[in-house]
């Protein structure tokens, strides 16, 4: 290789994908090994700063890991929670359903009640059984023919 | 990377990721502060970085049985920690209006904590403006983008540990890297 790395090979060899011919230069090359040095330094000192900006930030305020335990209590009940909770959601909704339904099936029972005891008064106001009623009735048709025959 | 920089949290003698699991207590001491910088960086809002680093320690805490130790701890919790900023990136638009109370924090200061060395006062400022450069490039970097450039640059993993926690190869890793690289170096270069 007689030329300089060009930008692209610089970042390459950066991020650890040069060739063993463009590291090789630029370890043989003052310029090139310069130039990667410096871009080396700079990225250093970003990576200084953000880790020193960061510790200004609290990144080395560590928590009690007590945290851990406590959310883990609360997260161990959290299925119990959710189960006690779709109890009260299943009562809220089944009760009024059943009440309903209750309602519904003694409304029912009171209207067959009041047929059947329609059906008792009818029987009980007969004079007479019922397989005898049309003979009455064909009785009573003959004597009024009678007397008007009179 | 400055040898007191991301591994100054991490101890020297590492124990197998399960036995350090075993005592969870310091697990948090340790990896705390490198969790909740990698998410203040990646949402640039410290109440958020507050929580999604404790959903972060909460989900390893609630599935720590399941580890089996394939990946080191640092490089798992740091792979629940991209879940959750690509998580939280999402539902960020839905929540807007929250803005009014935002805790997002003053980036302009990132230069501030430039290394203390002995530069001329033109040098620092150069330097200064270049920090500022690279910090503004990574807001215009892909999701992707930034959150491989952050864990290579800012947290100092190796490209196979980012891969493991970002769930791409290592190929992709390399060309998301190349990617933000090239804009952070545009936006170098726009200074001179």
């Amino acid at each position: 290789m007689t030329n300089h790395l060009s930008s692209k090979q610089i970042s390459r060899l950066l991020a650890g994908d040069g060739t063993s011919a463009e590291e090789q230069h630029a370890g043989s090359c003052a310029e090139c090994e310069r130039e990667l040095s410096r871009l080396h330094e700079t990225l250093l000192a970003f990576g200084y700063s953000v880790q020193h900006w960061a510790e200004a930030h609290g990144s080395t305020c560590v928590p009690d890991s007590e945290f851990l335990r406590v959310r883990s209590s609360s997260w161990r009940m959290g299925p119990f929670r959710w189960a006690l909770a779709a109890a009260v959601m299943i009562i809220l909704i089944v009760v009024p359903l059943y009440k309903n339904a209750g309602d519904r099936y003694r409304e029912e029972d009171s209207s067959e009640d009041a047929v059947l005891l329609e059906q008792v008064n009818a029987h009980l106001s007969r004079t007479v059984a019922s397989p005898i009623e049309p003979f009455m009735q064909l009785l009573s048709e003959t004597s009024a023919d009678k007397v008007g025959d009179r | 990377m400055d040898p007191t920089a991301a591994s100054d949290f991490i101890p020297t003698t590492m124990e197998s990721p399960v036995v350090e699991l075993q005592d969870f207590d310091r697990l948090v001491q340790i990896y705390w502060p490198r969790v909740f910088r990698f998410v203040l960086a990646s949402v640039r809002d410290t109440d958020a970085a507050q929580t999604l680093t404790q959903d972060c320690f909460w989900r390893a805490y609630r599935s720590r049985n399941r580890f089996r130790g394939d990946s080191s701890v640092n490089t798992w919790l740091i792979q629940i920690a991209v879940n959750l900023v690509r998580d939280y990136s999402r539902n960020k638009r839905l929540r807007f209006w929250k803005r009014t109370l935002s805790s997002s924090v003053d980036t302009r200061a990132i230069s501030d904590w430039l290394p203390d060395r002995d530069m001329s006062p033109e040098a620092k400022t150069f330097a200064r403006e270049q920090v500022e450069a690279i910090w503004a490039a990574t807001v215009t970097l892909s999701k992707r983008q930034r959150t491989v450039f952050l864990l290579r640059f800012v947290e100092d993993m190796e490209l196979l540990e980012i891969a493991a926690a970002t769930g791409l190869t290592e190929g992709a890793v390399k060309v998301h890297l190349f990617r933000a690289l090239q804009a952070v170096r545009k936006r170098i270069r726009s200074l001179k």
